[in-house]
């Protein structure tokens, strides 16, 4: 672009912000003075008067246009001709009713199923508490407060500030809750014609619970993408939570997840934990416990919460400054010795004192039964799920004595309690009511979970992510990451080269792209940018490094 | 006509919000109606500004928004713009228009435009018309003619011209310049006072 063209284009905008013609060449320049014509002319274009459409349809005239044919006037000519016979009048009456009936009913059924259809690939806001934000992601939208029944799609955002929580309904019944101080993004939400769905969302903070039923089809998939990490899974219930440092806590309940990090691969199943951090492979899966009750003791690593201690550690994520006497919910892991460690502590309202531990039934004989190595007194308050038996999974909510002893309030088997499909929503083409999902009720169909479903890959490996990969010194992953939020390779490597020759992060670099920019904009911007920054001493090279890994894929295969 | 005065047009278009578009994707007729009526009047001076043809301009228009309606539910606003989105159907309804009718892309001239053409009274000095505007931008390429009429006619800003063809803003202003330099020249010829 030469210097000229950025000048006209100044001057043009002072014309569009509605500065007199004469003001504007004024301002120009003395050598410029063949840009004063070329305002004026354009000008002269804006002010001519230029032709106004003279027939004007209504959009419920376009609308019902949609799909007839084009001979439609003919059509009518012929109707009309045929109306001049007098014996063809009554006939002619009643052809044009039946005709008029089908037509109504043909539309309503197929309005009714474009709308569902199109609702399909919606997500809506039910139990929307405080003031939830969403962002619908083009470049002039802003966040707008949402209410109960509001509709997000592919590509929006949503966060819920302190105070606030909404639950988000998809349309085959799975339900995502996000509590206070969470930001999610909806990267994909897809659902097709045979009832296939796609889910791929980025938690970006917070702590999400999801219900996700068993999904339909070789091609569905849902997935939670987060800092540190990838959860995958087909149909189950588990939470998600993301601590500030981009750590993340996978929570399994029922059915099975798959969580990978830095091509590592975790498969929790019901009941289990693990953490991924950024930058490290997650831990092993460990089975989950949680108490809640006030801080007695706190000695070293050493807590004590409602008569149960357990460790505390560096990697502990620790929120609202509980003290002794505080009152607090505690969620953590079982080591295989039976060491209880705490993964998150945070203050909590005083309620009451449920605490419940996961895991495999070692033996159930007399009043003492061993959940992995923990003893549970079982007497005729415990509650027990009919059927259960030892080597089953299970999740015991327990009250401790004042001897110490823990008692069994309710024992639940977790092996087959996975969420069965209940659709909100079936397209097809007629219209009927829709069964409304009731995830509580909902109680069996195994699953098997498949390995991750990437769909956007193509060749495996994709060569041209590989070579992308050698070349700047990534993991393919990181590579196909953004290749799967549709940025071509051409793009990436454009924004790698950018990263390494200004320094700011790749994902920044994305990030400006998503936002609309143009390759040219965020080229000047970053010398802007850099221009404007105090002079450093000169860093060594460096890979450029996004300050969020981007969504891996499916490892290439060797 | 006395073009001295500042600019006598309605505003630029402005960008439309996501609850807007949200509406529309649901099926709300009453913000459908609204996006119809706001977009209604630029679509037709664009496509007049290709066709010459106003009864064409006309149809295509309605050919348009019946696009429009089939496919905004396919419409992704992290992509383009509405704008531009809109302006990119109403191009490609333009093209289609050519390929159907095997016109070559260029004005049905009627005698009126053709007589100023080459044939002008060269001892008349006229003042340009919308007639005469659109049988000199006919003499522009394609995407130099499509930047005039987006950016002047219909008022779109340079970045919502670049994403509805697909080009960096950079190349929108050059195009921009070389075609405002092409029409001035076209019209001195032909001695159109603008001034």
């Amino acid at each position: 672009m030469s210097e000229l063209d950025e000048l006209l284009q100044h001057q043009l905008e002072a014309l569009e912000a509605g500065s007199a013609v004469e003001i504007v060449q004024a301002k120009l320049p003395q050598r410029e003075e063949e840009l004063a014509s070329l305002v004026n002319l354009a000008s002269a274009i804006r002010n001519i008067s230029h032709p106004e459409p003279q027939s004007s349809v209504s959009i419920s005239e376009l609308t019902a246009m949609q799909g007839k044919p084009s001979s439609l006037t003919s059509l009518l000519g012929g109707i009309f001709d045929a109306w001049r016979t007098p014996q063809l009048r009554v006939a002619g009456l009643v052809g044009m009713m039946l005709v008029t009936f089908f037509a109504i009913m043909t539309l309503l059924s197929g309005g009714l199923w474009l709308l569902r259809l199109k609702q399909a690939q919606t997500v809506k806001l039910i139990n929307v508490s405080g003031d939830v934000a969403v962002f619908s992601g083009d470049q002039d939208a802003y966040w707008v407060s949402a209410a109960d029944g509001h509709r997000l799609k592919q590509g929006d955002s949503l966060r819920t500030p302190a105070g606030s929580s909404v639950t988000l309904s998809f349309s085959d019944g799975s339900r995502v809750s996000l509590t206070p101080k969470t930001a999610l993004e909806l990267i994909k939400v897809k659902r097709s014609f045979t009832g296939e769905m796609q889910v791929v969302l980025d938690q970006l903070s917070g702590e999400t619970s999801h219900s996700v039923v068993p999904l339909k089809g070789e091609n569905s998939t849902y997935q939670v993408h987060t800092p540190s990490g990838v959860a995958s899974v087909h149909g189950t219930n588990f939470s998600v939570v993301v601590d500030r440092s981009g750590g993340t806590h996978v929570a399994v309940d029922t059915g099975k997840v798959l969580v990978m990090a830095q091509d590592t691969e975790v498969m929790l199943s019901a009941g289990q934990v693990t953490e991924a951090h950024p930058g490290k492979a997650p831990d092993d899966p460990a089975y989950q416990f949680k108490l809640e009750g006030q801080v007695v003791e706190i000695s070293g690593e050493l807590w004590t919460v409602n008569r149960v201690v357990f460790q505390v550690t560096d990697e502990t994520h620790i929120e609202g400054d509980p003290d002794v006497e505080s009152f607090v919910e505690v969620k953590g892991h079982i080591l295989p010795d039976g060491t209880l460690v705490a993964d998150k502590i945070e203050v909590a309202p005083m309620g009451e004192l449920e605490s419940h531990i996961t895991g495999v039934l070692n033996s159930m004989d007399g009043d003492v039964w061993y959940v992995d190595g923990v003893a549970i007194i079982v007497d005729g308050r415990t509650r027990v799920d009919q059927d259960i038996k030892v080597g089953d999974t299970v999740r015991v909510t327990f009250f401790v004595l004042d001897d110490g002893n823990w008692l069994a309030l309710r024992i639940k088997s977790l092996s087959d309690d996975i969420p069965e499909p209940t659709d909100t929503l079936t397209p097809s083409p007629s219209p009927s009511p829709s069964p409304t999902a009731t995830l509580e009720d909902i109680d069996e169909t195994p699953t098997v979970i498949p390995a991750l479903v990437t769909d956007c890959v193509g060749a495996d490996p994709q060569p041209k992510g590989m070579k992308l990969a050698r070349q700047f010194g990534v993991s393919y992953e990181e590579i196909m990451g953004w290749f799967c939020q549709r940025f071509g390779f051409g793009e990436i490597e454009h924004a790698y080269t950018l990263s390494e020759e200004s320094g700011v992060p790749v994902e920044e670099i994305f990030a400006m792209r998503r936002s609309g920019l143009g390759w040219g904009q965020i080229k000047a911007a970053l010398e802007t940018s850099k221009q404007n920054k105090p002079d450093k001493e000169p860093k060594p090279n460096k890979q450029p490094k996004p300050t969020k890994m981007p969504k891996p894929t499916k490892k290439p295969k060797p | 006509m006395n073009k001295q005065t500042g600019d006598q047009r309605e505003p630029m278009l402005q960008a439309i919000t996501s609850d807007t578009i949200i509406q529309a994707q649901n099926g709300d007729t009453h913000t459908l109606s609204a996006l119809y009526q706001r977009y209604r009047v630029g679509v037709f001076r664009y496509l007049y500004y290709r066709t010459g043809d106003l009864q064409a301009a006309e149809d295509l228009t309605s050919e348009v928004f019946l696009r429009m309606l089939r496919s905004i539910t396919n419409y992704h606003p992290k992509g383009v713009s509405f704008d531009a989105w809109l302006f990119q159907i109403a191009r490609n309804v333009s093209i289609d228009h050519y390929r159907k009718s095997r016109h070559r892309e260029h004005l049905p001239l009627n005698d009126e435009l053709v007589a100023k053409g080459e044939q002008v009274d060269h001892t008349v000095e006229r003042e340009l018309i919308s007639e005469t505007l659109a049988e000199a931008l006919v003499q522009l390429n394609e995407t130099q003619r499509d930047v005039i009429v987006m950016r002047f006619v219909v008022g779109m800003r340079i970045s919502q011209v670049a994403q509805s063809l697909q080009k960096s803003e950079d190349s929108i202003k050059g195009l921009q310049r070389r075609g405002l330099i092409a029409l001035r020249d076209i019209l001195s010829d032909w001695e159109v006072n603008y001034v």
